[in-house]
């Protein structure tokens, strides 16, 4: 299955019961009884992936590492690959 | 071959039947050896436009680390036509090096990465494939560990990854770490590829995967990169590299 259709598949199977309750198509009494909390879920799902994604790209953006000693190593062996070179010939 | 006629001088002089027998003992592990060492051939593609001051740093890199290991190579520069000699400089380092470890192609104008990458795969004469940007923001001492890294499992594929412990980058701001991690969570969450950077070009390749790309590949190892930003030259990513990756991600998304 495509990755499309995974994601349609996940948000009609949630989408499909919630609408059916919202335009009380479907009634009993559990839904009437939780009619707030059914209807507040998808709010709260979406917000709440929203938030941890951004908690998590937040995280990640502050703890990406510094290479540091990498950058000294570089410029260390430009020097050096430009010295050999020119001893070899080569016009820079 | 040299090695063998040495070892046949050898037990051609002498009389006595050890010195011959220890000389073709020698022989066949010299034989041997070379044959092991023969088995494997790294072909590093580096696709260029307008890295003149680049391209001799990295060769020389590259250079410096693979005889220093003792693994075959060979080097191969394609040229996107650079209009600041970068194809001259090229032809020295050739002159340098030989035109076994460095084969070189220009493609007369700016035909883009991916293209350049198919055309190299073309050229190559080994059985890996390494791919990666020749601004020096990838640094020729990990290939030899993606080459170690290879042959602990016989991976498939080995990736430079700077999101793990070990790698990492050098010189990148507040926004360019956020788009790199916004868009690798993104990518991450939507297509589930199970591959650590995505967004990387720093990979070992076994020749027959990458040639076969679309086919399944199961086995991946990962060594820890760090990404030090180019010093010469002006980087490559712009508004439109932005809307390129969205396009493929949305490509991907529905297709795969």
């Amino acid at each position: 299955m495509i990755k499309l259709f995974e994601w349609l598949f996940i948000f009609f199977l949630i989408m499909g019961p919630w609408t059916a309750v919202v335009t009380n198509f479907v009634r009993n009494e559990f839904t009437k009884k939780y009619f707030t909390v059914i209807f507040c879920t998808p709010f709260v799902l979406v917000g709440a992936f929203g938030i941890i994604s951004l908690l998590i790209i937040a995280y990640r953006v502050f703890t990406f590492n510094d290479c540091i000693e990498a950058e000294k190593e570089l410029k260390q062996q430009i020097k050096m690959a430009k010295a050999d070179l020119t001893k070899k010939g080569l016009k820079l | 071959m040299r090695d063998f006629f040495i070892a046949n001088n050898i037990s051609s002089c002498q009389g006595n039947i050890n010195y011959k027998t220890a000389a073709i003992l020698k022989r066949d592990k010299i034989l041997i050896h070379k044959t092991i060492m023969k088995k494997n051939k790294y072909s590093i593609l580096l696709p260029t436009y307008n890295e003149r001051e680049n391209l001799p740093i990295i060769i020389w890199l590259i250079c410096k680390y693979f005889d220093e290991s003792g693994f075959d190579y060979e080097v191969i520069v394609i040229d996107d036509g650079s209009p600041d000699g970068t194809f001259e400089v090229a032809k020295q380092l050739q002159e340098i090096y030989g035109k076994k470890r460095l084969v070189l192609c220009s493609r007369g104008k700016k035909l883009g990465l991916g293209s350049a990458y198919i055309f190299g795969i073309k050229q190559a004469s080994g059985n890996f494939i390494i791919i990666m940007d020749a601004d020096l923001s990838h640094h020729p001492k990990f290939i030899i560990e993606f080459i170690k890294k290879q042959e602990e499992k016989d991976y498939d594929i080995v990736s430079g990854t700077r999101y793990i412990n070990g790698g990492g980058v050098y010189g990148w701001d507040f926004k360019r770490k956020l788009i790199s991690r916004t868009a690798n969570y993104i990518t991450q969450v939507l297509l589930r590829p199970g591959a650590s950077d995505l967004t990387g070009s720093f990979r070992l390749y076994k020749k027959e995967v990458l040639n076969k790309l679309m086919e399944h590949c199961i086995t991946k190892g990962y060594v820890p990169i760090s990404f030090v930003d180019r010093v010469y030259g002006e980087s490559k990513l712009g508004g439109s590299e932005v809307y390129q990756f969205v396009k493929g991600l949305l490509y991907l998304f529905a297709t795969t």
